[in-house]
């Protein structure tokens, strides 16, 4: 007797998330949400005591201005992609690398709970760090007085980020369903075709999830949509796939 | 869920609230300027003034009602403009806020003024009617940009958001849509800009300007600046209900140039005083002057009271109360 989708998900999320928040790979979110903070605390105190400007086209640009460019080049192009890739990608294709996928496959539970227990564990554990660390970044870089005018695009830059690690999770969920060892594919997609596309004329841009993530193009709906069908894809490729486990 | 899978995601958690919190309570405290703050996104570090009017609040207040009954006598410019762009100025802009931004010789650089409207506006229309005077349609950091450059027309218009228009020079537009999209240095990044900004932004109109004496660069005509004593920033706003209530504010260089600007508006005063201190309408106006000067701060406050408009206004019919009956 196959027990309920709700309930077989969250036994699902519980023992995923225990293992992802402790796992060797956790090292690398830490650092993810570290790096940032130490970056941005070396540059406000720079910038406070004037030992240095930066400037961009001889324009002086403010601590504020730093942290904007911070979440676009940092989280949006870099930390975002790369937790999405690195933890998405494992979730299933660990499993089966690791011949635990039986164990799994043979309780009383919908395939489909595995995906979505393992992926909400996922949101969960990468936006707890994620998130936290772009909100420390803000604090530090940008003064009281000037968080008035920035907290509008401070909560929508934390949206969206959430949105990121969302679509890029997903993405590689399924990919991690489809492929074997779909790390490399992963990596060659966020840091060679998404980073290409960014320089290409016309259209092109469209195909990659990053360009639904930057401000002048962000959309909520194409994001969700990425998001909701790559779930639906993994969660399909999931229930018919018969996963050859070597000896 | 074990304990320290707790303990970490209650501490991050903690650490986002506690981040949100402190935002959420800077916004707060300036939140008389939140109605702009979208917009003055858009400004860039450059502008020397920054000028707000709250159309919405303006045409509503009895204050333009009295204006509007004077109208019989004076021409319809509205209607021209709506022949021109396609905007009614009294019913579908909400909010204008005007940027003069700075001259640039190095940069080869024109004074530009920038426009940024918020209403409802008939984009086909007002691009129609661009584009039937030679207007061409670019594309710049994802917005639609109608521009109109030849010997006599250097002008931009974007629509850089739904009811967000923004009108200028092409340099001026493009600079703005950089600063919003954090290429460039907004006015944001300016602290005692957005300080003054904050000290009037409560008025239904206000303005904000940089006199940057040392440069020639200002919005004020040189032949004023130089009767006057160094002066850096000069703000004002207006309250408009059923009367005016007005605030001047000026930052001095030093000290002794606040006295002696205090000074010279004292001297003004007292000349006012002796003009049109027999007239009611000015005597009432000139007694609700206040003048004060703290440090390198001048401020200077009025009330035009609806009485006193009543007064100023006698050309106006209708708008006098009635005279008493004649005795026979």
């Amino acid at each position: 007797m196959t027990a309920s989708l709700v309930g077989s998900t969250r036994r699902i999320f519980d023992l995923a998330l225990g293992q992802m928040l402790w796992a060797r790979r956790a090292a690398l979110l830490a650092l993810a949400a570290g790096a940032p903070i130490l970056l941005a605390l070396v540059t406000r105190l720079t910038l406070s005591s004037g030992t240095a400007v930066v400037q961009i086209n001889g324009r002086h640009i403010e601590s504020e201005a730093v942290f904007s460019t911070a979440i676009t080049l940092l989280y949006l192009r870099f930390i975002v992609p790369a937790v999405g890739v690195f933890y998405g990608t494992s979730l299933i294709a660990d499993e089966v690398e690791e011949k635990t996928i039986t164990y799994l496959f043979t309780r009383p539970i919908p395939r489909g709970a595995i995906v979505l227990g393992k992926y909400l564990a996922y949101v969960l554990c990468a936006t707890s760090v994620v998130l936290p660390s772009a909100a420390v970044v803000f604090m530090v870089m940008v003064p009281f007085q000037d968080m008035g005018p920035l907290f509008g695009s401070f909560v929508r830059n934390l949206g969206v980020l959430a949105l990121g690690l969302g679509a890029y999770g997903a993405v590689f969920l399924w990919a991690g369903a489809l492929f074997r060892r779909p790390l490399v594919g992963g990596l060659l997609f966020v840091f060679g075709w998404e980073q290409l596309t960014a320089i290409l004329p016309g259209y092109v841009g469209r195909l990659t999830i990053t360009h639904y993530l930057q401000a002048d193009t962000t959309s909520v709906a194409v994001l969700l949509g990425i998001t909701i069908a790559a779930l639906w894809l993994a969660a399909w490729t999931i229930e018919r796939r018969e996963y050859l486990l070597e000896r | 869920m074990k304990t320290r899978t707790r303990v970490v995601l209650f501490a991050a958690a903690g650490v986002l609230i506690a981040s949100l919190a402190t935002g959420l309570v800077a916004w707060a405290t300036r939140v008389s300027a939140a109605g702009t703050a979208e917009e003055l996104a858009y400004v860039p570090a450059s502008a020397l003034m920054v000028a707000y009017a709250d159309v919405r609040g303006l045409m509503n207040s009895p204050f333009h009602d009295r204006f509007r009954q004077l109208q019989h006598t004076s021409p319809a410019g509205s209607d021209d403009l709506e022949a021109r762009t396609g905007i009614r100025f009294d019913t579908d802009v909400d909010g204008v806020l005007v940027a003069s931004t700075v001259v640039d010789p190095s940069l080869q650089r024109t004074d530009g003024t920038l426009l940024i409207a918020r209403g409802r506006f008939d984009a086909a229309r007002i691009e129609g009617l661009m584009r039937s005077r030679g207007g061409q349609i670019d594309q710049y950091r994802g917005k639609r940009i109608v521009t109109l450059a030849n010997t006599t027309n250097d002008a931009a218009l974007a629509f850089a958001e739904p009811g967000l228009l923004l009108f200028g020079p092409q340099a001026s537009v493009r600079d703005a849509l950089d600063a919003k999209a954090g290429a460039s240095a907004g006015i944001g990044s300016n602290r005692e800009f957005m300080a003054l900004v904050n000290d009037v932004s409560e008025g239904t109109a206000w303005s904000v300007a940089r006199l940057d004496t040392a440069t020639g660069r200002t919005p004020f005509p040189p032949a004023l600046m130089n009767q006057l004593p160094p002066i850096n920033w000069f703000a004002a706003s207006g309250r408009i209900d059923t009367g005016l209530h007005g605030h001047l504010r000026a930052e001095a260089r030093d000290v002794q140039s606040a006295e002696s600007l205090r000074d010279v508006i004292q001297g003004f005063l007292a000349l006012a005083r002796l003009q049109g201190g027999r007239d009611p309408a000015y005597r009432s106006m000139l007694d609700s002057v206040a003048l004060t000067a703290n440090g390198t701060s001048v401020s200077l406050s009025f009330d035009v009271t609806p009485a006193a408009l009543d007064l100023l206004t006698p050309s106006a019919p209708g708008l006098r109360s009635p005279a008493p009956p004649q005795r026979q």
